[in-house]
């Protein structure tokens, strides 16, 4: 536990946790007379201590879900995980990783929505991967983890702009395809290979350089 | 106090226990699936014991006739 917003969060929510749990012991064990005074202490005990302990607990799990390690701890995204904090790969997803910025949180960075809302629909796109993984078999592992819709080069876009001055000649060339995701930023010929999988559908990017 | 009332209360702290126990272990452990249960089963089985509570001290205060319509009518 560190002392960033989610170790506090964390912190918060284990302290709420602690002080209801001790007040709902006491009244289990010493079965005092519900009169008024255990009446406040129980009200405590279940009603501001654990919601307290859950807006806390939310927050830090919502920050912690934003982590690399929490979407390696899906042992399907193995490959992806192992590949992104390999010192050797030249995957766009490796190379990203390595920025001390947001390296500790790639995978949410470059796969989330963005927008007023972008955290809650990613996270539910997220919940529909894991209801995908529990309803369908991809345990034999003909069925990768796989995006729902087109990767949008507006991600790629929100850091990199594409009108910078001394743009590239075929960013020029290809300005409008690029805009409309006719051509992506990670196809082949351009900057991918993005992530291991894309090596093995394309074998011809494993020898291109990022 | 009613024995159903007590039943009642006893009932929402030990729910209120199962669901602390879930949202402390997504804290401690924070990997998909403790997270997905705190957030989604947890926070129900403490919304559940938190209501049941509220009702138990409803009847009781109903019982004690705190909540009760019945007055006493001044006599004519």
């Amino acid at each position: 536990m560190t002392f960033s917003t989610p170790g506090i969060l964390n912190l918060v929510a284990l302290t709420c946790a602690a002080g209801a749990t001790g007040i709902l012991v006491w009244y289990l064990l010493a079965r005092p007379a519900l009169k008024t005074h255990a009446k406040l202490w129980l009200f405590l005990g279940l009603g501001p201590l654990p919601i307290g302990a859950a807006l806390a607990g939310n927050g830090a799990n919502f920050e912690e879900t934003k982590e690399r390690r929490f979407c390696a701890s899906c042992h399907v995204m193995t490959p992806y995980a192992e590949d992104a904090a390999s010192a050797d790969s030249r995957t766009l997803a490796s190379l990203h990783s390595k920025s001390p910025w947001f390296g500790h949180e790639s995978c949410y960075v470059c796969h989330a929505d963005y927008g007023m809302f972008g955290t809650v629909t990613t996270k539910l796109g997220g919940m529909r991967h894991v209801w995908d993984f529990y309803t369908n078999d991809w345990t034999t592992g003909e069925r990768k983890p796989e995006l729902y819709k087109p990767y949008s080069n507006a991600t790629c876009n929100e850091c990199h702009p594409r009108d910078k001055p001394g743009a590239p000649m075929e960013h020029q060339v290809h300005k409008a395809a690029i805009a409309s995701d006719e051509v992506n930023c990670y196809s082949s010929g351009c900057h991918g290979p993005v992530h291991p999988s894309q090596m093995e559908s394309e074998p011809a990017l494993a020898e291109a350089k990022p | 106090m009613s024995p159903k009332i007590e039943r009642r209360v006893r009932l929402a702290c030990i729910l209120a226990l199962v669901a602390l126990a879930l949202m402390v272990w997504s804290q401690l452990q924070p990997t998909p699936i403790p997270v997905i249960v705190a957030m989604s089963i947890g926070q129900g089985i403490g919304t559940i014991s938190l209501i049941l509570y509220l009702v138990a001290i409803a009847g009781d205060l109903k019982q004690a006739r705190v909540l009760s319509d019945e007055r006493e009518k001044p006599k004519a």
